[in-house]
């Protein structure tokens, strides 16, 4: 694969990759910065891609791992509310979270735990299967199973009464 | 990537969630495409990965070709890994260390095959295997259910108590680095079938969060299997996945022996460390770990220099990462630190002072490392001796 090639397979599945990181770091500061760091990281490791054809998969793998990373750096050192906000301080480039007007949804995706919030946003959302989940998470099977199954039905609780859902 | 089970009975599935989330801000997609233009080339032709793999690969492929010689540097005999066989979960874990690595630790106790359990409600853990150096613990755990338990494998809390009473806290995922728990079930029935009799799992606990594994031993506590503190059970079948109680597993630890493997070289050598002009003033190795103590040199020009040249490969692998890229044997051979979660190289320091820590995914031969490497490719070295 070349540059062009890489290049074009990143577009395409930048919607992807935004929603992923998005639904692990929760602000676009650190979501940024996951995914050039995942594009750098893919990039280099390129001649590791056995087929072509789970570039998507790979790449995805990269970047959770890189959003976790970055998690893990800025846990220990700021509240969770200091995180939440920190793509919204002052002059910041991005606009906050009520001005972009989510869909209740998406709101209530994200205030899911982030256990459960993330393997719910690589199977419902992306379509990732449970073993896909489980190696991407270094998690068993069975524990993704069982978050998912918790997630969806704390999910519709929430959920019910938004159209088009039930 | 494979389409969404039918098999979900609760929640709408084919409601449009994706359409609920955000596109991409435009400042994330204009910085993704600059990323995209500015990579280079002739990266392609030499990527990092492939030296990285093969160098790993290598290792343990030529390793039945050292056998000799490396039973007669570590007193050990063949014979000995018939008697004493590894577990076969732990070789995997730790990447396939040859026999003659684990005759080696086999006879300096640094291993032990089975060990403590404990049973509360039908729910026996038992320990499989320990591997330890001086910095590192693995302990290799196998979970059997009296009945197939329904959902995941886990703990509400892992916390390993020391001799002398101390408790600390070890959550996956949440320390950093600290706990990495590689667990996976065997399915009993098919694939989907959610019951399971039988898990396995694999811990390891690093002296950088815990402190140096000084003690006689440890005791590993879990609490309450399949609980969550994020969620509580309401149904009959949820309230069944829950079982509350302690298990407690006592773990033998051997310090003198593994400090006979941990080397200590006193260097002065200035390296790129995090893109920063780093004097290298001591590194500490032991089998599964390599830490660095050096000085950050506060000379503006040589500091500027380091971050246009070195910047952008520290940044590639993520934070830190690229610190360190491994040790070379006498004989030429390459490990380079793992580059999974568990392997990150981290750094910390006040002022000039830095302090660098990274693991192996693998175990490393620590009496025939001849250079400590650093760079993209490992192509800066250190040659180490080790001081008297």
């Amino acid at each position: 694969m070349n540059k062009e090639q890489f290049t074009e397979k990143v577009l395409s599945a930048e919607q992807s990759l935004y929603r992923i990181a998005r639904s692990i770091l929760q602000n676009d500061t650190d979501c940024e910065d996951a995914m050039q760091n995942a594009v750098l990281s893919a990039y280099s490791k390129l001649d590791s891609l056995k087929r072509e054809e789970y570039f998507q998969t790979w790449l995805t793998r990269i970047l959770v791992n890189e959003c976790y990373t970055l998690l893990r750096k800025r846990k220990p050192n700021v509240s969770y509310e200091e995180y939440m906000g920190a793509g919204e301080d002052a002059g910041s480039t991005f606009q906050n979270e009520e001005a972009r007007g989510f869909s209740e949804v998406f709101e209530e995706i994200q205030k899911l735990d982030e256990t459960y919030r993330i393997p719910f946003v690589l199977h419902y959302v992306e379509g990732y299967s449970v073993r896909e989940i489980s190696k991407m998470l270094n998690c068993s099977q069975g524990s993704i199973k069982t978050r998912l199954y918790r997630s969806r039905n704390l999910l519709k609780e929430r959920l019910k009464g938004v159209e088009g859902y039930e | 990537m494979n389409k969404k089970s039918e098999n979900i009975k609760n929640g709408n599935l084919d409601f449009d969630w994706k359409g609920q989330f955000p596109t991409v801000p435009e400042q994330i997609h204009r910085s993704l495409v600059n990323t995209l233009e500015e990579l280079p080339d002739a990266l392609q032709d030499a990527p990092i990965s492939s030296k990285v793999k093969s160098s790993t690969t290598a290792l343990w492929r030529r390793g039945a070709l050292l056998a000799a010689a490396l039973v007669a540097v570590l007193g050990t005999t063949v014979a000995a890994s018939e008697i004493f066989k590894w577990n076969e979960r732990t070789i995997r874990y730790l990447h396939n260390p040859s026999e003659e690595i684990q005759n080696k630790f086999t006879n300096l106790g640094l291993t032990s095959i089975g060990g403590d359990s404990a049973t509360v409600e039908g729910i026996t853990v038992a320990v499989e295997q320990v591997v330890q150096d001086e910095n590192t613990l693995y302990v290799a755990l196998k979970v059997t259910a009296e009945e197939p338990i329904v959902g995941g494998w886990g703990f509400l809390k892992y916390q390993y108590v020391t001799d002398e009473g101390e408790t600390l806290n070890l959550i996956p995922g949440t320390e950093k680095h600290s706990f990495y728990n590689d667990s996976y079930s065997r399915q009993s029935h098919a694939e989907e079938e959610p019951l399971t009799k039988e898990g396995y799992a694999f811990y390891a606990i690093h002296s950088n969060v815990v402190g140096k594994l000084t003690y006689d031993h440890l005791t590993l506590r879990l609490t309450d299997y399949n609980y969550s503190q994020y969620y509580t059970p309401v149904t009959a079948e949820e309230k069944e996945m829950f079982i509350e109680g302690c298990w407690e597993l006592s773990i033998p630890l051997n310090t003198d022996s593994a400090k006979q493997l941990t080397k200590v070289y006193e260097v002065n050598q200035e390296v790129p460390m995090n893109a920063e002009p780093v004097t290298v003033k001591e590194i500490t190795l032991t089998p599964f770990t390599l830490s660095i103590v050096g000085e950050a040199s506060e000379d503006k020009e040589k500091r500027k220099e380091y971050s246009e040249k070195y910047d952008k490969w520290y940044q590639a692998d993520g934070f830190g990462q690229k610190c360190i890229y491994g040790i070379k044997y006498k004989d030429g051979r390459v490990v380079d630190l793992s580059h999974n979660t568990a392997g990150l190289g981290t750094f910390s320091g006040v002022g000039a002072e830095r302090e660098y820590y990274g693991e192996f995914n693998t175990i490393v031969d620590t009496n025939n490392v001849a250079a400590i490497l650093f760079g993209e490719n490992g192509e800066i070295s250190i040659e180490v001796e080790e001081t008297p």
